[in-house]
């Protein structure tokens, strides 16, 4: 235990909130799997709370080993994700297995797998290593911003089609990291537009648009009209809620786990605020919170492209905790998004994992300074602020 | 970059902040998903009485409820060891028992509460199954009711009971819940409303899968359920039963009626059939055969059958034309084997002539009603045929023809009695001022427009034998009243057709000779003095029909009756004995002096033959 624990290194606060996470997705998975357990395995919930166990091991394994890597690596293979991630996106589009109505999975080697997790990745990094190679025409138009526009575009359409939450959690994630590399907020205002307009289209020719057009006028019925009656998803959680109190029903005792559909996957916060009440959700809310902070104050310790990549997965991660969350309080109009590191399913936590690694990989070389080229002058600068930094915390 | 990133990350924590504040909003301010929040705790569940009995006009139990099993299953608990008994006493195969199982199975989201696995368990299949479940685990009965019939009869009155349908849910959503039953036809429709009761309710409460774990705030909030009220009925049920008998192997109707109250005493629907197989777990199949008979058992004739009156209408004819002024006893018309006026259109018998009106219904002379009433749309003191015509409606009308009577059951059919109005319409009848007496003579002989249905029949011998008055026929007798467990009688108001008993008391002489000397023969009754008119309904389809109208006795009638044999032929050799044999039967109790009769009719068949 101790060996590991010596051998963890960068950001011990982030590893703390990856443990945490980890173990609250294991309470919640076993109170709210029993439904779907009784779905598939005729009542044995412990064969699944036992596969996302070893999931989580496995994830935190993942973290571990990515953590130990050099993320300039990363950096090397974004065009080969990039030439990995592209096909497989149109492959899915062509081909992909019709789960929930959205084509979303594909089947690698028995495994079904969400191309759409890997692009998150793949922008994410491919982003980070355009806008540090164009850090210094980063204001102009067509040299710093039409480039990273492009493949934001590029990538984002293709998996809008079957995929818009995830497109848009993607296009928003890009979004401020180019913001955060100082691309010009005129043209970022420009790409808000642009993508506006481009969801419209793609609203109305999509095969899926039905979908969005229930969730949608849902959303705007539910937002505009006191009286009206949601969708019974938001509506079972808002019972759930309703029951909670403070502190909640106590581990385990959610009712409402029975009614709430896809309660381990999308609507698993619903879960944990019924068992854990307000003060669970707080503390939820406060570990990614935490995990934004931690990623973002990497930033000022790091080169420009590990503060990039670090924020950028960080961006991601958190947003799509927000966008769960939002849906999940009826804010949003409902989407297909887990809740990272807490929802049920193997893609999402393997990529959430990787992510977390990576942003852990360059906090690691922020605190150690670089393998390579170690500066003595920034090198004990950031040492220097670093030692503050956690004096002050 | 760095002040970037803390923008991004004040936008997310406003974002988580405004999260927080709408959870807190859910929970503490939204009162109504807090209600709902508990109400998937706490269950109410339907408490369904016991209907309400049914009597007879002497006070016996008619139809009351016997108990009826359900047996259910908790698909979580389920363990059955023993298959081969369990479907044994089900009375199913093993391949049937995992087919219900499995679906029960495939609804996973209810794996722990009850579900139907068999429906409708006779008492000793329950007992049978009660010893056999001493070490099964997840099974349990569910105990209703299903109606008992002391007296297998009178299905046609009483209707059958059925679960509601998702439309009539969907129509009143407040009275009726999946599950409940409901009268369908007869009384059962007709009285839903009383005999059902009401519905209580009990608040249980359920865990988070669905199990009953206890009672909710020790039952204070629970609303008992109120049994329906008894109810009495005109019926007699030994009549009834005795014309069912009659009817066998024919098709036609039997409607009887006291004439001093309109109480409907026997009312048979033919072919029979027995209340019993619309209950329980019969219902499905029997409605299924009663539905694909040919002969239509679930028709309901006396009350929905239209047949064209034919010679008893002549009763109407005489009381109307002699209250109208057209004839008086002592009117005599010439009768030449045919209506000599209209090209001897209708035809008629040969018996003597010229006769009075007396000799008229003796012997059903067509020409004699041809000719009262081509001098009634031709009496010169109406204004034009029109009048005249609506004169003659008007009495008819009154004496219950052409409308629905208004009985305690539901779709009654009202016949038919055309208007000036439909002969004027030039698209399908004549057109205005384009018809005449002649056109329509047939209606004087009950052959034209006009249809009535068997209850309309009796009801036009009730208001003769009542002398021009007569209360609506109706089955609902009394309701017994919940606190002092007495009978309290329904009132029904008197209708007076305002024709006057002298002329009455004219056409019951003849109908009285009709009896004894004429086409009724077959209904004469030592002891009493029978009054009637039988009719032979032309059937352009086949045999004709064959009718009768009686009351009995003459003075102070006590029964009067109508009965209908589809294609038996001439009324006075089959209707009027059957007519007989059940005055004697409610007059004296038994059957005596008919016997002969009796045998005779029980041995007829005019369905095979």
């Amino acid at each position: 235990m101790s060996w590991i624990l010596h051998r963890l290194k960068g950001d011990k606060v982030i590893w703390i909130i990856a443990f945490l996470l980890g173990l609250i997705s294991i309470l919640a998975i076993y109170s709210s799997t029993s439904a779907m357990a009784y779905r598939l395995a005729g009542g044995d919930t412990e064969t699944y709370v036992l596969r996302h166990i070893i999931l989580i091991v496995l994830g935190l394994v993942v973290m571990f080993v990515v953590h130990k890597l050099d993320y300039r690596i990363f950096a090397r293979l974004s065009n080969i994700l990039l030439v990995v991630t592209i096909p497989l996106l149109l492959y899915t589009i062509v081909k992909g297995a019709e789960v929930n109505d959205a084509a979303r999975w594909i089947n690698i080697f028995g495994q079904s797998f969400q191309p759409s997790d890997l692009a998150k990745l793949t922008l994410l990094i491919y982003l980070a290593k355009l806008l540090t190679v164009r850090q210094d025409v980063i204001k102009d138009f067509y040299e710093g911003f039409l480039p990273a526009l492009f493949w934001v575009s590029v990538i984002c359409g293709l998996i809008a089609p079957a995929d818009l939450s995830t497109a848009v959690l993607m296009f928003l994630a890009s979004l401020m990291v180019m913001f955060i590399a100082g691309v010009d907020l005129k043209y970022i205002g420009l790409l808000v537009m642009v993508a506006v307009v481009g969801l419209g289209i793609l609203g109305s020719t999509a095969k899926r648009s039905a979908t969005w057009e229930s969730r949608m006028s849902d959303y705007v019925n539910r937002i505009l009209d006191p009286e009206y009656r949601p969708i019974a998803q938001t509506t079972q959680s808002h019972i759930a809620f309703a029951g909670a109190g403070l502190f909640g029903k106590g581990a385990g005792k959610s009712a409402q786990r029975n009614f709430i559909p896809h309660a381990n996957a999308d609507f698993i916060f619903a879960v944990i605020v019924e068992e854990y009440g307000l003060v669970g959700a707080a503390v939820v809310i406060c570990l990614y919170l935490i995990l934004l902070f931690r990623s973002v104050s990497i930033i000022t310790m790091s080169k420009t492209f590990g503060a990039l990549l670090a924020s950028g997965l960080a961006f991601i991660l958190v947003l799509q905790a927000m966008m769960n969350m939002g849906v999940t309080v009826g804010l949003l109009p409902v989407t297909g998004l887990p809740l990272p590191l807490i929802s049920w399913g193997g893609t999402s936590i393997l990529i959430t994992s990787i992510s977390l690694g990576i942003i852990l990989s360059v906090s690691r070389e922020a605190f150690e300074g670089s393998p390579e080229k170690k500066k003595v002058t920034s090198s004990t600068s950031i040492k220097r602020k670093i030692q503050t930094r956690w004096a002050n915390a | 970059m760095e002040q970037r990133g803390y923008y991004v990350l004040a936008f997310v924590g406003l974002i988580f902040l405004i999260y927080i504040g709408r959870l807190f909003s859910i929970q503490v301010l939204s009162e109504e998903y807090a209600n709902r929040a508990e109400g998937q705790v706490v269950a109410t569940q339907t408490v369904v009485p016991p209907r309400g009995n049914i009597y007879n006009r002497k006070g016996d139990i008619y139809v009351d409820n016997r108990p009826i099993f359900s047996l259910m299953v908790t698909p979580s608990e389920l363990s059955i060891p023993d298959t081969t008994r369990l479907c044994l006493h089900l009375g199913i195969d093993k391949e049937e028992l995992d087919k219900r199982l499995s679906k029960i199975f495939k609804n996973k989201r209810a794996r722990w509460q009850e579900h139907v696995l068999a429906r409708y368990l006779e008492p000793n299949q329950y007992g049978a199954l009660k010893e056999l479940f001493w070490n099964f685990s997840g099974v349990s009965f569910q105990a209703t009711n299903k109606r008992y019939y002391q007296y297998p009869v009178g299905a046609n009155i009483l209707g059958y009971i059925r679960e509601v349908n998702p439309s009539e849910i969907a129509e009143n959503p407040q009275k009726y819940h999946r599950g409940d039953l409901i009268g369908n036809s007869g009384i059962e429709r007709s009285y839903d409303d009383v005999l059902r009761g009401q519905q209580g309710t009990r608040k249980v409460l359920k865990d988070n899968l669905g199990r009953v774990v206890g009672l909710y705030k020790n039952s204070s909030l629970n609303v008992t359920a109120v049994r329906g009220p008894d109810m009495m009925i005109g019926i007699d049920t030994d009549l009834q039963a005795l014309g069912e008998e009659l009817m066998q192997n024919k098709k036609g109707s039997i409607v009887a009626i006291d004439p001093s109250t309109g109480e409907i005493l026997a009312f048979v629907s033919a072919p029979v059939y027995n209340p019993g197989d619309l209950t329980g777990k019969l219902l499905d199949e029997s409605y299924g055969k009663l539905k694909e008979d040919p002969n239509n058992p679930l028709f309901n004739r006396p009350l929905m059958a239209k047949y064209p009156p034919g010679s008893i209408f002549k009763v109407a004819m005489a009381l109307a034309a002699l209250d109208a002024g057209i004839i008086n006893p002592n009117t005599y018309y010439g009768c030449g084997g045919g209506f000599k006026r209209n090209k001897g259109k209708p035809g008629c018998r040969m018996h003597v002539s010229p006769l009075s009106l007396k000799d008229a219904i003796k012997y059903s002379c067509n020409s004699y009603f041809a000719a009262t009433y081509m001098d009634y749309l031709h009496e010169p003191s109406y204004d034009s045929i029109y009048a005249a015509y609506n004169s003659w409606y008007g009495y008819m009308y009154r004496m219950g023809i052409g409308h629905a009577l208004s009985v305690d059951l539901p779709y009654e059919k009202g016949g038919s009695l055309p208007t000036t109005a439909m002969y004027d319409d030039a698209r399908r009848w004549y057109g205005h001022n384009r018809w005449s007496a002649t056109t329509i003579i047939s209606n004087a002989i009950g052959q034209g427009e006009i249809e009535m249905t068997p209850l309309q029949m009796a009801n036009l011998v009730s208001l003769v034998a009542n002398r021009g008055k007569y209360y609506p026929p109706h089955l609902r007798v009394a309701t017994r009243d919940k606190q002092e467990q007495a009978w309290v009688r329904e009132h029904y108001d008197l209708i007076d057709t305002q024709i006057d008993p002298e002329h009455v008391e004219v056409v019951i002489d003849a109908m009285e000779e009709v009896v004894q000397f004429g086409t009724g023969r077959r209904a004469f009754l030592t002891d009493f003095h029978v009054c009637g008119k039988t009719g032979t309904v032309e059937n352009s389809h086949g045999e004709d029909h064959a009718t009768f109208i009686g009351f009995a006795p003459r003075d102070n009638p006590r029964i009067a009756i109508a009965v209908i044999i589809e294609n038996a032929g001439g009324g006075g050799s089959w209707a009027a004995p059957t007519a007989a044999v059940l005055m004697e039967k409610y007059l004296t109790g038994k059957v005596v002096e008919k016997r002969g009769e009796m045998e005779r009719i029980l041995a007829a068949d005019f369905i095979t033959q």
